[in-house]
This record gives structure tokens, C-alpha cells and sequence, in this order.
């Protein structure tokens, strides 16, 4: 919902100024939206395990396509993120 | 530092060559070594898992659908998860962008690595930096230019675009990602 900072009542001023670390100006505009965390990411040693197992996966594939060329890799990526993204009707 | 980065470059970051990667790449893949990564829950496996089982892509690489899976579960173990409130359209050019923009606020993203049609069509490489004003200087590379987005959803953001994209300039925020990586700055 999009409320008009010259709507706010003082106190709800107040408390967003504070959220956003800066003043609001009369002809601002604010639209609050929520969102839920699901999973936070895995900080530390766990972090670095993840993310290592990650990019092995990832090299592991890489080698696969190690004599295909760029211009061809970047097709094929380009090609699958439309079909993913905007499938045809 | 935290990233979002579009399946697009997710799917290209690591296909270089003779240890030699493309600078564009070899960035993407510097900088998404610091990530954390978010995506809308559905989204990551549909759109992945789509993406990465497309009939030349399957051929080509030869991924088997448990690799695919095996894919999508790393991700999700080095990703922040979070589910976005989808605001007021964002990408007029392409409305399906939009959570890939609202993933990004809602998951406190610093730095937005995109394809172009993201925010703009400008060029063929874009990387965007998203930051909030608190973050407004020294926490993010230099950039070409400030665009204040009038009638932005998210008062007190900033969204500052390479303008085009340049090796140096994105090589500057892989740095600080793995500087703040190394320092566990999260926040």
C-alpha cells in the first residue's frame, strides 16, 4: 500500500525517519512491503565447505564444455534462460 | 557483501577456459565465490532446473536430471532464502524480472549481477549495484553514473547502474565481495 509521507501521523514519522536513517520530505512516498527470511545463508567454516562443494560441482561440468565455443556457450545460456523464463504458449 | 546474481550468469560463471576466464566471467565468478544467495523458493528450482534441462543445454553439457537437482541443492545451501512482497512494477520492460529486483531489496542485496534487460537494455553486460542510502558511499564500486529511479517502490534506495559494463569497474566489486566475504562482513 502506498502512503503519502503528508498522511503519516507524527509519531508513524517518527518511527520510519528512524527505519530509514534519514528525514522524509512531505512529497515522499512510502510503500512498506514485507517479506518472510526462509533460510538464512550459512556464514563460516560452513560457509566456505558450501560454497567450495559448490564450484566443484560447477568446474566438474565446465570440463564438459571445454571444447565447445564461447560464442556457442553463450547462445545455448541465452537459449535456455528464455526457455525458462518465457516458454513458448 | 551479498549478491543476487540471475540464473543467466549463474549458468554462464564458471564456462572459461585454459584458466583463462573472460573478464566478465572470471568477475562473476570472483564475486559470486562471496554470495549468498536469494531467490523466491519456487523460482530457484523451476527456473534453474528449466533452464539448466533445455534440450541443447542437456545435449551440450550432458546433465543428468540428478545433477540438476544436485545443482539446485547447492544453491540453496549457500543461498539466503527469502520469500518477497512484490511491489509496484519495477522492470517495464519485462514484469517477470521484477522478483529477481524485489528478491534483491528484500534480501538486503548489495550488488545485483544482471543481464541487461534487468533495469535496462543498454548494453550487453550490466552489473548493478543496489544499495541502500545507509550503504550510499565507500561500500560499493565506483560507478558511471546515480540514478535515483523517480517514483521508486523503495524509498531511500538508490539504484546505481554501470552504465556499460567494464572489466575494471566490476573487478573493483568483486574485490570488496571477497574482502567483506573474508571479514564475514554480512552486514
Amino acid at each position: 500500500m502506498w502512503h503519502l509521507v503528508r498522511d503519516l501521523s507524527s509519531e508513524q514519522r517518527i518511527v520510519i525517519e528512524s527505519l530509514l536513517g534519514r528525514r522524509l520530505q512531505d512529497d515522499e512516498g512510502l510503500d512498506i512491503l514485507p517479506s518472510r527470511m526462509l533460510k538464512e545463508a550459512p556464514a563460516g567454516e560452513e560457509r566456505t565447505r558450501a560454497y567450495r562443494q559448490y564450484l566443484d560441482h560447477l568446474d566438474m561440468l565446465s570440463g564438459r564444455v571445454e571444447d565447445v565455443s564461447d560464442a556457442e556457450i553463450e547462445e545455448i545460456v541465452s537459449e535456455a534462460c528464455d526457455h525458462a523464463r518465457h516458454p513458448a504458449p | 557483501m551479498r549478491l543476487a546474481i540471475t540464473h543467466g550468469t549463474r549458468l554462464r560463471d564458471r564456462h572459461h577456459r585454459h584458466g583463462h576466464p573472460r573478464p566478465c566471467n572470471g568477475t562473476i565468478k570472483r564475486t559470486s565465490l562471496q554470495a549468498s544467495w536469494y531467490y523466491r523458493k519456487r523460482s530457484l528450482a523451476a527456473e534453474v532446473g528449466k533452464a539448466l534441462s533445455y534440450s541443447r543445454m542437456e545435449r551440450v553439457l550432458g546433465i543428468t536430471p540428478d545433477e540438476i537437482q544436485r545443482h539446485i541443492e547447492d544453491l540453496r545451501k549457500i543461498s539466503r532464502m527469502v520469500e518477497p512482497t512484490l511491489g509496484l512494477p519495477v522492470v517495464l520492460t519485462d514484469p517477470k524480472d521484477d522478483p529477481i529486483v524485489y528478491t534483491a531489496v528484500s534480501a538486503r542485496a548489495d550488488v545485483l549481477c544482471a543481464r541487461p534487460r534487468i533495469l535496462s537494455s543498454q548494453r550487453d553486460r550490466i552489473l548493478f549495484a543496489l544499495q541502500h542510502q545507509d550503504y550510499e558511499r565507500n561500500r560499493v564500486a565506483p560507478t558511471t553514473g546515480v540514478v535515483s529511479v523517480r517514483g521508486s517502490p523503495f524509498p531511500g534506495m538508490m539504484i546505481r547502474p554501470l552504465t556499460s559494463f567494464r572489466p575494471d569497474a566490476a573487478l573493483q566489486v568483486a574485490e570488496h565481495a571477497e574482502h567483506a566475504w573474508h571479514k564475514g562482513d554480512d552486514e
